[in-house]
């Protein structure tokens, strides 16, 4: 018994001293030997939930990894992918983070679609891994630790985005009854409260507030629900093939017709609608080509229109060159130097110059937003026009 | 709440409950015949709702394209469900070998999956409606979406059907019988590995023909495999295995306390399926019959019976 207690004892402490050496800098260099590539591991959610677009998560990555290996990778080391399935499930991507850090000895991380799995990971590489986690999730308590965090926000968290759809709404003091439509679940759930906080003080009441199970193929109780309630206005969060649901119950009930809609809409989604709710406001932070025409969008196209337009591909395409302009900036592939290079810096992104904001790692990327029109000779398919890009400069504390 | 908001909501539900009723009862006529608990009856009315937005891509978004898309895609289903049962299925009967079933069915609901990703990608599929069943009808100030009518009606319509067929007609008798005691079925001269082979083909069918009705409603995606098996089974348990008024009845039931439910509480409606099938499992458990799993169609003979048939 005696013998088990000190052979486990030993090997909790092994095992602590392989963590905190692995990535460590203060028990030596983080310095990849000359010519080693760069090991960038990426948790994608191929099973699960959100394995629908995670295929195209991937796709983002890889493209972004090919663009940057065939400009001579990144200070002579070329950018290796190393892509492992979270399952949308905090326990396998902690797992198989843990795997790629101390197996595979990756000192980069980027990726997964879910917020439980992001925040999971990034306590994980906080202390005492300390490697470098490019993620896009929109729960903001995941940056929350301070400029001391290894983790940086590719996309606007939904402090951000309540805060900026809020705004929106409180320009529009005539409506009075504004009614809130969100997915159930904690993206839904967020956004929902940073909305509700900002509106605090406008005068304007929020007579409905209503979360409709994400996946769900049937939306008509919740419509008729929101719309008994008479809102002038109707905010919505429910994104991507919910959007369709939503739209195509909400036409023949009247949803767009009897209230001021404004929502989520990114491209990719409006674009796959047999009717596209013209007439309505909506707004995205999905990086899609057709909004920005910046170098990296025109990359993101050879991914195809559909591929392109959604958000997945553009933020892992994101989330690479987020590494690989940190370590060029830093001059140095150790995660710790790269941190700090990338704090405060701006980055290139398919929107664009965008800043990383010191204090918590959170990049300010815009939010497009505009009146969904039908195809015309501007572009071939759904979109917004007029477009307008908001910076979201203005919702990021520090 | 106004009238106008108990009509809409109540159609709502209807249209919920029929829907769901279409899985269920596949469900069930497989159970209650072969007693098979079908695991792929989910991946089926996916399969249904993906091949509907193939034929609609071919076919056009015209009336006579989906007059052709709701009887050919679940014929199709169908078709390939006979095709499971003779190669995989038949044997176990004999044996009854209820976990090889279940392994069986399970294994074939991750096919059809792989194999919809495979041939239709990740990303998710729409498909338009007619133009003369788009858009609503006002009634005594609610609006109910022409396409949620149609639904209701070809809901009733099938209903009525799957009544006639099971009560009224000779194939009804014999799967009726069949249940009872196949072995004599098979003494008397009919041919009862094809009769199961057909019970199973139509309860395909009837899952497949679900995801047909759903398609248009919003968006095809690998989401309708779960969204369609657990509310499913929660039916056919409460109703009774094997009890086909009783499906039709927690359906209904279902469908309609959950669209009321949403008015109190969105989020809590949710739960309503599983509240139906608590209240209704207990009150089974503290009496004998309720009356009606008596009065029904019952496809399904007691634990008993079964066992004194030896």
């Amino acid at each position: 018994m005696r013998r088990l207690a000190y052979g486990c004892a030993a090997a909790m402490v092994l095992a602590a001293l392989a963590l905190g050496g692995c990535g460590s800098s203060s028990s030596g260099s983080s310095e990849l030997a000359s010519g080693a590539p760069v090991k960038i591991g990426y948790l994608a959610s191929l099973t699960g939930f959100c394995s629908t677009f995670s295929q195209e998560y991937v796709k983002g990555a890889e493209l972004a990894v090919k663009r940057v290996n065939e400009q001579g990778g990144v200070l002579g080391h070329k950018l290796q992918l190393i892509v492992r399935d979270d399952k949308a499930t905090p326990t396998v991507g902690v797992s198989q983070a843990r795997d790629l850090v101390l197996s595979a000895h990756v000192k980069y991380l980027a990726g997964t679609c879910s917020s439980a799995v992001g925040k999971s990971v990034e306590q994980l590489v906080a202390n005492p891994s300390h490697v470098i986690y490019a993620v896009g999730v929109s729960d903001p308590t995941v940056f929350a630790g301070g400029p001391e965090i290894y983790a940086f926000d590719t996309i606007p968290t939904a402090k951000v985005e309540g805060e900026n759809a809020a705004a929106y709404i409180r320009a529009h003091p005539q409506w009075k009854r504004i009614a809130v439509i969100s997915e159930d679940y904690s993206y839904g759930y967020q956004v929902t409260a940073a909305f509700k906080k900002a509106m605090a003080g406008s005068g304007q009441s929020i007579v409905s507030q209503d979360y409709v199970p994400a996946g769900g193929s049937d939306y008509a109780p919740y419509i008729n629900r929101l719309i008994a309630e008479h809102p002038d206005a109707v905010y919505s969060t429910v994104i991507t093939e919910d959007t369709v649901t939503l739209v195509k119950e909400g036409l023949p009930l009247g949803l767009f017709a009897k209230t001021n809609f404004f929502g989520i809409l990114d491209y990719a989604t409006i674009d796959a609608m047999p009717k596209p709710p013209v007439g309505v406001e909506g707004y995205t932070f999905y990086p899609s080509p057709s909004i920005y025409h910046t170098p990296f969008a025109r990359e993101l196209e050879a991914l195809g229109g559909a591929v392109a337009n959604g958000g997945a591909a553009g933020d892992a395409f994101n989330q690479i060159q987020l590494i690989a302009q940190g370590i060029a900036k830093a001059k140095s592939t150790d995660p710790t130097k790269v941190r700090e290079a990338l704090a405060g810096a701006t980055v290139q992104t398919v929107q664009g110059d965008v800043e990383i904001h010191k204090c918590n790692h959170e990049v300010a990327m815009p939010i497009a937003m505009g009146r969904v029109v039908g195809p015309n000779h501007t572009l071939a398919f759904a979109h917004f026009e007029p477009l307008t890009l908001v910076s979201t400069d203005k919702y990021l504390e520090c | 709440m106004s009238l106008a908001t108990f009509i809409a909501q109540l159609f709502a539900g209807l249209g919920l409950a029929f829907v769901l009723f279409f899985t269920a009862a596949g469900l069930n006529l497989v159970w209650g015949v072969l007693g098979v608990m079908n695991f792929a009856a989910g991946s089926v009315y996916m399969l249904g709702a993906y091949l509907t937005t193939s034929a609609i891509a071919r076919l056009g978004a015209s009336a006579l394209g989906w007059t052709v898309a709701l009887f050919a895609v679940p014929l199709a289903v169908a078709a390939l469900g006979a095709l499971a049962e003779v190669t995989l299925l038949r044997r176990t009967y004999r044996e009854e070998d209820e976990n090889r079933q279940f392994m069986i069915t399970l294994a074939l609901s991750y096919l059809i999956a792989g194999a919809i990703v495979l041939v239709f990608g990740t990303h998710f599929r729409t498909v338009s409606l007619p133009g003369a069943l788009e858009g609503s009808w006002s009634v005594l100030g609610a609006t109910l979406p022409r396409y949620t009518v149609v639904t209701i009606v070809l809901g009733l319509l099938v209903t009525a059907a799957i009544w006639f067929g099971l009560q009224r007609t000779r194939a009804g008798l014999l799967t009726r019988a069949a249940v009872d005691d196949r072995e004599m079925l098979s003494v008397l001269g009919v041919d009862v590995d094809r009769l199961y082979s057909a019970v199973f083909a139509v309860g395909v069918g009837l899952g497949a023909l679900g995801g047909v009705l759903i398609a248009p409603q919003g968006a095809v995606s690998s989401n309708l495999e779960t969204t369609a098996l657990v509310p499913a089974f929660i039916v056919v348990v409460t109703g009774g295995l094997g009890n086909m008024t009783g499906a039709l009845a927690a359906a209904l039931a279902i469908g309609i306390l959950q669209s009321f439910a949403t008015l109190r509480d969105a989020t809590l409606a949710q739960l309503t399926p599983y509240a139906v099938m608590t209240v209704v499992l207990l009150a089974r458990a503290a009496s004998a019959r309720l009356g009606w799993s008596v009065a029904g169609v019952r496809l399904r003979r007691s634990a008993t019976a079964r066992s004194s048939a030896g």
